[in-house]
């Protein structure tokens, strides 16, 4: 079975003055039209019944089930789900990230960015054998881009592991992170939010930082 | 305190711990409730959400008396009761007010 947001759901999902409980608000999020429900119950089995809570969404009109292969005809058809397709679901990506931090283009921006160079990137440019402008941006927001990916999976798997209980919020929080700098801005209210697991989210998070500050 | 449609609950240490370990009076419906609870929307604003785990004021009650949750505040039973009477009316989401106090969220959203 599948589940995809009805267009209450929709409603539901992205409106800040919906009356949906803003936990079960990060459940429907992540319902895309193309996860099936067995990697939702098998992947955030520490939430407790997914089935019934999924079920509850639907009850609620918020979520509609679909059957596998009408989800499947309509990605070959490339119809309604086209977009879907092209942007994996955010369990995806986050197998995809655990999987292969280098080549996984999971958390690539989809659109091109122009990345600010830094001086000694700058001072390359023109010099024999050195790399152009152009090669510099391209390199740098690489760099950028697997930087994010590894923030993002150590944080995943941190939230996931030490405060279950939050990671429907923060990984639907993450899922809308698309640069470091984005991330940067949400970094204080993630370290206060992983505080409760003590000790672990001090190292947890300097290690964070450490990455984001590897890749400035 | 038993638990009413009125009341705000949040999530008590214990029951972070009882979720992050495990406890056995935790129950996978418990569970999911407690796990739901986010010390912001009140009883009411859970129970057109989860009907698949009701009846939830018994729960709610459990919850309450295992440590794992207590009080942070209370609605008005006036909006409740407008929250309930709309809900019966049919009226849409997109037209429903929502009575919990969003001044109280924390972490990311208070960003």
């Amino acid at each position: 079975m599948i589940y995809e947001r009805t267009q209450q759901g929709q409603f539901a999902a992205y409106d800040g003055s919906s009356p949906l409980p803003r936990k079960l608000r990060s459940l429907l999020k992540v319902i895309d039209g193309k996860t099936a429900t067995d990697v939702y119950i098998t992947s955030l089995e520490s939430f407790g019944d997914v089935p019934k809570l999924l079920q509850s969404l639907e009850m609620a009109g918020l979520v509609a089930g679909v059957s596998s292969e009408a989800v499947s005809l309509s990605l070959l058809r490339g119809a309604d789900h086209a977009d879907a397709a092209k942007k994996p679901g955010f369990l995806t990506r986050l197998r995809q990230s655990k999987a292969d931090f280098s080549t996984s283009t999971a958390f690539q921006s989809p659109s091109t960015e122009l990345l600010t160079v830094s001086p000694e990137h700058a001072s390359l440019v023109g010099a024999p054998g050195a790399p152009t402008l152009r090669e510099a941006q391209i390199v740098s927001g690489a760099q950028r881009r697997t930087a994010l990916a590894r923030c993002v999976d150590e944080m995943s798997s941190f939230v996931l592991a030490h405060v279950p209980d939050q990671a429907f919020s923060i990984l639907s929080e993450l899922e809308q992170v698309h640069d470091l700098d984005q991330l940067a801005i949400i970094l204080g209210g993630y370290e206060q939010m992983v505080a409760v697991a003590g000790p672990a989210s001090h190292s947890h998070v300097a290690n964070i930082k450490q990455i984001m500050r590897e890749s400035w | 305190m038993a638990a009413t449609p009125e009341i705000v609950y949040t999530i008590t240490p214990a029951g972070y711990t009882a979720l992050r370990v495990g406890s056995p009076q935790l129950s996978l419906d418990l569970r999911t409730v407690l796990t739901m609870i986010d010390g912001v929307c009140p009883v009411a604003q859970y129970i057109p959400f989860m009907r698949a785990l009701a009846p939830l004021l018994p729960k709610f009650d459990t919850l309450e008396q295992a440590g794992y949750i207590k009080p942070a505040g209370s609605v008005s039973s006036q909006a409740v009761d407008a929250f309930v009477k709309s809900l019966a009316a049919g009226v849409k989401l997109s037209n429903l007010p929502s009575i919990d106090s969003q001044s109280k969220v924390s972490g990311f959203a208070r960003l």
